[in-house]
């Protein structure tokens, strides 16, 4: 990296730690002003990491997403802009904040992780690679979102059946049948986009190489993945299932949807880095 | 700021025996108001009358005297003799008076700690008193005042956002579970009065369908009516189960009305959607055994007045910052009513410069009778000029003195220095006027008769403070 990315990304990445650090602190005090100048802060991350993204594609030339590095600063991207949407239009701010610890994590994970070699012979293999690697990003952002608010529906729930409305925790919390919905409605997202993503990926495949992959783990991983999903409609629409039980569910994906992220990426990195 | 006083009593420090003799009608606050006002050494007052409290905030000319003459009115108001309730009666003065007055405005003293109804009726013994004509320029300032200050602890802080009865928790608890209430249907069981209330303040919430059952029909009826809703007998009892998102229980049974295989039934009818269940009956109506079904959360009074004292305490730590709030607030309010120090002398100040200007104008007129109508605005306006220009910094700096600790001297010596001595400055400022009526009791054994005198001619004091902080340089 250029020295002037390199401090866009410091910049961007201290930014981003003192605005998680405020919404927490907003969290425990139910403080406005806080709230507000960790939103402020957070607007700032977003148009850094924009800019970072921008100026990172000018100089090198394709779409900056081939890498480890490259797809979690996208990634991390997704969900600032998620949680910004999330805070400001749908008044959702504790929501906005376990969106951000999330992104902030990955980031964070990242950078600890990372092994700086792009792999630049993925480059400039055209548009359909980069929409394959932005979908399927974006499809794990609405996931990564609707854990969130399922995680949060079986926090809220199991607090109101033991019965400790131990208040100003509960309070930020939005009702359980808001989260149920959200967390429904980021996998009904999520879910046709990774499928989306699977087949510019398979059609890729199929015109650089001349043949389908099929047996690379990341595929059959992908595959799994969706059927999971795909049940997860089944038990709403069919079943009729309802709150605890379809948060436990979307969890369980959204565990599978790490699996694959992680240990398929970082075990069989044939091809797939993540 | 002394001459501000409160005087008054609420429920915390007298019984209702009391209470009840001292309170005003609100046609009749109008004429009691006046009647306070024509008390000796009463300057304004406003009369705040609810049935937690009788407030009565005066600006006075002497503290003592009008402390006595808020007493006395009391007294006749109440019929009662003074020794009967005065030692109910707490008194407070200056700054704690103006601190006092938006505790009260802000709920802070009330009997349901951070209530907001009592801004609506401080609002409104203001308005009374304004149409009345018992309010001048200082409480003016200083109610409006107290209606910011009490509207902006509300916004400010959380002090009237966490339910504290029962069946406002009720709803609270309701809105955990369910985002809008708007499209919810209520189930009342048993027509009580508690579940009445609770089901008032679901609909208030936005629940527009209610459902009633009761063991007698007639009465399910009768309460269903109330809401716009439908009565409901109760052996169908399981249709209004299906039908319902929350329930309200309190009938007089001994037995379980609603067991628990009862809404595993109705459970799988409704394809689980979430059922909330409130339980005030005692002995309880709903099956404990219920709470463990999924997405069913039921509640029973423990649970409710449990949620109570939670938020009770929650209101008294917001309290805390609403104090801080209401002290900005009279900050605020202690800088107004000190600059209104420099007030009558800034009038007789710029009477004084408008009058020197004119008296030029005039003689110019005659020197030079031939001036233009155009000639002679010009001059006009030029000639005005020159008085504000010097006129400018000496306001300022008028203003600025009200502050210091030797104000009274200072402002002598201003008015000494511009001549301002005697008719300027009898358009008094009732703040100057009080303390001057301070000093001279303090300067003067026969306090009485200066007050007296202070009293029966409000131009007086000029004289007196002027010539005493002449009369020693």
């Amino acid at each position: 990296m250029t020295t002037p990315s390199i401090l866009l990304y410091d910049a961007m990445t201290a930014c981003y730690a003192v605005s998680v650090l405020l919404y927490f602190i907003d969290y425990l005090n139910n403080s406005k002003s806080v709230n507000r100048v960790a939103f402020v802060l957070l607007s700032g991350v977003w148009i850094l990491q924009t800019i970072f993204f921008v100026y990172r594609l000018r100089k090198l030339g394709y779409v900056p997403l081939f890498t480890t590095f490259e797809a979690t600063v996208f990634f991390s991207w997704l969900l600032i802009t998620l949680a910004l949407i999330i805070n400001y239009w749908l008044r959702m701010d504790l929501f906005a904040f376990f969106a951000n610890v999330v992104g902030f994590g990955f980031l964070v994970f990242d950078m600890f992780t990372r092994k700086a070699t792009p792999d630049v012979q993925l480059a400039g293999q055209g548009h359909l690679l980069i929409m394959h690697i932005a979908v399927a990003f974006l499809s794990y952002a609405a996931f990564s979102l609707s854990f969130i608010a399922s995680v949060m529906y079986l926090v809220e729930e199991s607090m109101l059946k033991k019965k400790r409305f131990t208040n100003s925790a509960l309070r930020r919390f939005p009702a359980l049948d808001r989260l149920d919905q959200w967390s429904f409605r980021l996998v009904a997202v999520g879910f046709p986009l990774l499928l989306v993503a699977m087949i510019l990926g398979a059609v890729w495949y199929r015109i650089s190489y001349g043949h389908v992959l099929l047996m690379d783990p990341k595929p059959v991983a992908s595959v799994v993945l969706f059927i999971i999903y795909g049940m997860y409609f089944y038990v709403r629409v069919a079943l009729g299932w309802f709150g605890q039980r379809m948060a436990w569910w979307n969890v369980g994906s959204f565990a599978f949807v790490a699996f694959n992220y992680f240990v398929i990426g970082a075990l069989f990195r044939t091809f797939h880095h993540w | 700021m002394h001459n501000i006083i409160v005087i008054g009593l609420n429920h915390r420090t007298c019984p209702v025996e009391i209470r009840e003799k001292l309170s005003i009608a609100p046609d009749d606050l109008s004429r009691q108001s006046n009647r306070l006002k024509s008390a000796p050494s009463v300057e304004e007052c406003v009369i705040v009358s609810t049935c937690n409290r009788i407030e009565t905030i005066a600006l006075v000319d002497n503290a003592v005297l009008g402390e006595q003459s808020v007493i006395d009115f009391l007294s006749s108001l109440s019929g009662l003799e003074t020794s009967a309730f005065v030692e109910h009666l707490y008194v407070h003065k200056g700054l704690a008076a103006v601190r006092h007055l938006f505790e009260v405005a802000a709920g802070l003293d009330s009997m349901i700690l951070g209530e907001t109804q009592i801004l609506g009726q401080v609002k409104e013994a203001y308005m009374v008193g304004l149409h009345a004509g018992s309010v001048g320029t200082v409480l003016d300032s200083l109610f409006r005042r107290a209606v910011t200050a009490a509207k902006r602890a509300h916004t400010e802080t959380e002090l009237s956002q966490h339910a504290v009865s029962v069946s406002y928790a009720a709803v609270q608890l309701a809105k955990r579970i369910f985002e809008q209430l708007r499209d919810k249907t209520v189930l009342i069981i048993g027509a009580g009065k508690m579940s009445e209330l609770t089901a008032k303040h679901m609909r208030a919430s936005g629940a527009e369908r209610v459902l009633v059952t009761n063991r007698t029909y007639e009465r399910a009826v009768e309460l269903a009516k109330n809401f716009d809703g439908q009565a409901l007998p109760l052996d169908l009892l399981q249709i209004g189960l299906r039908e319902a998102d929350i329930v309200i229980s309190s009938t007089g049974s001994a037995d379980y009305v609603v067991t628990r295989s009862q809404v595993v039934e109705v459970m799988k009818q409704r394809r689980n959607r979430p059922l909330f269940l409130v339980d005030i009956a005692v002995p309880r109506d709903l099956d404990p055994a219920i709470a463990r079904l999924g997405n069913v959360y039921l509640y029973d009074i423990d649970d409710l007045e449990g949620v109570v004292a939670v938020n009770v305490e929650e209101r008294m730590r917001e309290a805390d910052k609403a104090r801080l709030v209401l002290g900005e607030e009279l900050v605020a309010f202690e800088q107004w009513f000190t600059e209104q120090g420099a007030v009558p002398v800034i009038a007789a100040l710029r009477a004084k410069g408008s009058q020197v200007q004119s008296s030029v104008m005039q003689s110019l007129v005659n020197k030079l009778p031939d001036l233009t109508e155009r000639e002679r605005k010009i001059i006009e306006k030029h000639t005005m000029s020159i008085v504000n220009q010097l006129l400018r910094e000496p306001v300022h700096i008028l203003k600025e003195i009200v502050g210091e600790s030797d104000a009274n001297v200072q402002l002598a010596i201003a008015a000494r220095l511009f001549g301002l001595e005697a008719e300027g400055l009898r358009k008094t400022s009732v703040l100057t006027e009080a303390t001057a009526s301070e000093d001279a009791k303090h300067s003067n054994r026969g306090a009485e008769k200066t007050s007296e005198s202070t009293r029966s001619s409000k131009n007086v004091w000029g004289d007196v403070r002027i010539g005493q902080a002449m009369g020693t340089p």
